[in-house]
């Protein structure tokens, strides 16, 4: 199943993403999808996904609904796209 | 600290102008004229945001900002001074918008980063607190103090391009805790644009404002992030966490 993934600028930065999107071959579920693009990600993801799971503070966003960690057991279905956010800190 | 009161004299038809909004009545203008908001820190973005706040009409402003004023503030920080590098930034803030505001205004300027017992106590008297801070931990303890307090928080940030606002109602939307439970380990020394800062924190006075004259319509748990290199507006819809603190907080002052 085809998922698009979307990065905020910041956020593909730094995961050495030349394009803020990335499209990728997964399973349904938003775990294992995300599991999917850090593993594609490789080396840069590193702290990112400490340990291999997305960072918490990252925001996971599905049809415009965030999705913190404790709820991300959800089903993608095909050509959905998850945006990823890194929150901003700055003034 | 610099305590700046008003003075007796009214100004006249200092906010006709704005009164001209089909959202901004007479009413209206009157809730913002009695209003306390509670702001930390007024660099970049809440300089903007607490100059926008000042000189639409609220009354009592209450702000904190730490440290001295630096050369390379100059480039954003609107309400400091640039004869005074080297002095506190919050008193200059204060002075600048006490001038701003008129007479009308009380401004209350605090030269240190507030602390969990400030923001406690003031939200006591404040309407609405507004976190302009750099750091997660001076945003999230603002944002537990105001849903503490079961009032309403604005939460407005940059970075670089990125921008975003957030409107928490107390206890009845998601809060920045449910969106960012603990501070992001990323830290940097953040790249920033006077006109990208401003543009969010005048979003931010403008929701404020809003939510003070009791207007609407207001995003209530929302993250609007905006990319200004983009032009790209991306509404988040935020959930209320079951395990919040912050919200559990809230909904206890509720009862």
């Amino acid at each position: 199943m085809t998922v698009r993934f979307e990065l905020t600028t910041r956020l593909a930065e730094l995961a050495g993403l030349a394009e803020p999107s990335i499209e990728l071959d997964t399973p349904s579920s938003l775990p294992e999808a995300l599991r999917a693009l850090i593993t594609r990600i490789g080396d840069a993801a590193a702290p990112l996904a400490p340990g291999g799971s997305l960072h918490p503070s990252i925001l996971v966003v599905v049809d415009g609904l965030a999705h913190p960690p404790a709820h991300r057991d959800v089903t993608l279905r095909p050509g959905q796209t998850v945006r990823l956010m890194l929150p901003v800190a700055g003034g | 600290m610099l305590h700046v009161a008003p003075s007796p004299a009214v100004a006249g038809n200092r906010h006709r102008r704005q009164m001209l909004l089909p959202w901004l009545d007479a009413e209206g203008q009157r809730r913002i004229r009695e209003s306390t908001v509670l702001i930390s820190r007024v660099g970049g973005l809440g300089g903007p945001l607490a100059q926008s706040l000042a000189v639409a009409g609220v009354g009592r402003i209450v702000l904190f900002h730490e440290g001295a004023l630096l050369d390379e503030d100059l480039h954003r920080m609107v309400l400091m001074h640039p004869e005074r590098v080297g002095e506190p930034r919050g008193s200059q803030a204060a002075e600048t918008l006490r001038r701003l505001g008129g007479p009308h205004l009380e401004v209350h300027g605090f030269d240190h980063r507030i602390t969990e017992d400030e923001a406690t106590r003031w939200m006591r008297e404040a309407d609405i607190a507004v976190g302009a801070a750099p750091t997660y931990e001076e945003r999230l303890l603002l944002n537990d103090a105001a849903l503490a307090a079961g009032k309403p928080f604005v939460d407005a940030a940059m970075y670089d391009d990125e921008t975003h606002v957030l409107c928490v109602d107390a206890g009845k939307s998601g809060c920045l805790r449910c969106l960012v439970p603990e501070p992001p380990p990323w830290r940097a020394d953040f790249p920033v644009l006077a006109a990208v800062s401003a543009m969010v924190g005048n979003l931010a006075a403008s929701l404020a404002l809003r939510i003070l004259a009791g207007a609407g319509p207001i995003p209530w748990g929302e993250l609007v992030h905006f990319d200004a290199a983009r032009i790209e507006l991306t509404r988040v819809r935020v959930p209320r966490s079951a395990g919040c603190p912050a919200c559990a907080a809230a909904e206890r002052t509720s009862r």
